[in-house]
């Protein structure tokens, strides 16, 4: 079970996309993107973007993800 | 794993029949097809059941498996490249090929890491290419959906619908990882660079290269967060110009020089999937190949066409990749 968008674990990881070592492969080279796009750094408007993109990856996907949201989400 | 190598009047009849193929081969085969639910391109170097095959007379056939209940073809000029993630099924996969040294392939290197949507489905593809005797005498071709539709210009994806719960999946296999060398960044996105950083220090690139007497076999390998990412070397002038890469490096990525491989064949192996995998789509390396003399060597039971590049979301070198479907 995911947590809602509004959860702030969702900002923590992708102001540390750093923190978790990641198995998903799409997941990795999403989180490499959010790395490369600044991380905290981004602007509160790419922030709030970025979280979107990363919740609905991790809805369509999440199936195939068990591993990794066990790690970020507990 | 549905593909194998067929003659162009079986792979017609496949196509008249209305499945949808994934097709790789010589581009006078392929110009004989008639219209449907299928992409391909030029190349004529396979991995198939019984190992590594070089031929122009047979095409190598991925067959989509009757899961998949719908597919578009499409076909994207270079400024038409971002639209391909939103063009896909809500629930599905897309299959990409881009025909090498395009301003398609360049473009697509360069900017797919930042298209919006690209992790919406899974996003695999491949490169393709010529025989290397034809290097620079014939063009790299893709086709969409007919035998009239080749273009040297054009990337062209096959857009797959899988039902509501059915999730595709891409996957690599990378035999390379970094060596324990400095850490390279470079300034700008690129197939070619003329300077890096090394350790932060700036140095010309071919001179570094040539200094410490690189094996240019050997990849840059960015680390993605535990996913292996590759750009190959093409050429390392002697006179200190500008490195030609197989794919760009990016700025603000740290790479560094892969560790030498041992037997590619045995360590491939064993990195394949598991037995209860079975990849609906493949492709590997033309270097990968060449530089472990792959011709009439089997690689597990992985198949497909050996290519100039391949594409898992972005362009990847010297990897292996592949597309699962979950039931």
């Amino acid at each position: 079970m995911l947590p809602s968008q509004t959860d702030p674990r969702w900002r923590k990881l992708i102001d540390q996309p750093d923190q978790y070592t990641y198995k998903f492969l799409a997941l990795k080279i999403l989180m490499q993107r959010v790395a490369r796009k600044g991380g905290a750094r981004m602007s509160p408007t790419d922030r709030e973007s970025t979280v979107v993109e990363v919740f609905s990856f991790f809805q369509k996907n999440q199936a195939l993800m068990g591993d990794d949201i066990a790690v970020i989400f507990g | 794993m549905s593909g194998n190598l067929r003659t162009v009047t079986e792979t017609s009849a496949l196509i008249t029949e209305g499945r949808h193929l994934l097709l790789a081969g010589d581009e006078s085969l392929l110009a004989q097809l008639p219209a449907g639910s299928w992409i391909g391109g030029t190349i004529p170097y396979f991995m198939d059941a019984e190992g590594g095959v070089v031929t122009r007379d047979r095409i190598y056939v991925d067959e989509l498996p009757a899961l998949v209940v719908d597919a578009r073809v499409a076909s994207y000029s270079a400024d038409e490249l971002s639209r391909i993630p939103g063009d896909g099924f809500s629930s599905g996969f897309s299959v990409v090929i881009l025909p090498a040294t395009s301003e398609a392939h360049a473009r697509y290197a360069a900017e797919a890491p930042e298209f919006t949507g690209l992790f919406e489905r899974p996003v695999v593809g491949w490169v393709s290419g010529v025989h290397l005797d034809d290097l620079g005498k014939v063009s790299p071709k893709v086709f969409a959906g007919s035998g009239g539709s080749g273009t040297d210009s054009r990337a062209v994806v096959l857009h797959a619908e899988l039902p509501e719960g059915v999730l595709a999946s891409a996957d690599i296999v990378n035999l390379f990882h970094q060596g324990d060398g400095p850490v390279l960044t470079f300034d700008e996105v690129g197939f070619s660079q003329g300077k890096v950083s090394v350790d932060g220090v700036p140095r010309v690139f071919a001179d570094y290269l040539t200094e410490i007497g690189h094996d240019v076999r050997l990849p840059l390998v960015a680390d993605y967060f535990g996913a292996m990412i590759n750009v190959s070397f093409q050429a390392v002038p002697d006179d200190g110009g500008p490195v030609a890469l197989y794919a760009p490096v990016f700025d603000g990525i740290e790479y560094k020089l892969a560790a030498p491989v041992g037997d590619y064949v045995s360590e491939f192996v064993s990195q394949l999937p598991s037995g209860s995998v079975s990849p609906t789509f493949s492709c590997n390396c033309i270097l990968n190949f060449l530089y472990s003399d792959l011709e009439g060597k089997k690689t597990g039971d992985v198949q497909g066409p050996i290519t100039f590049g391949e594409v898992a979301y972005q362009l990847l070198n010297q990897t292996l990749v592949y597309l699962t479907i979950h039931e």
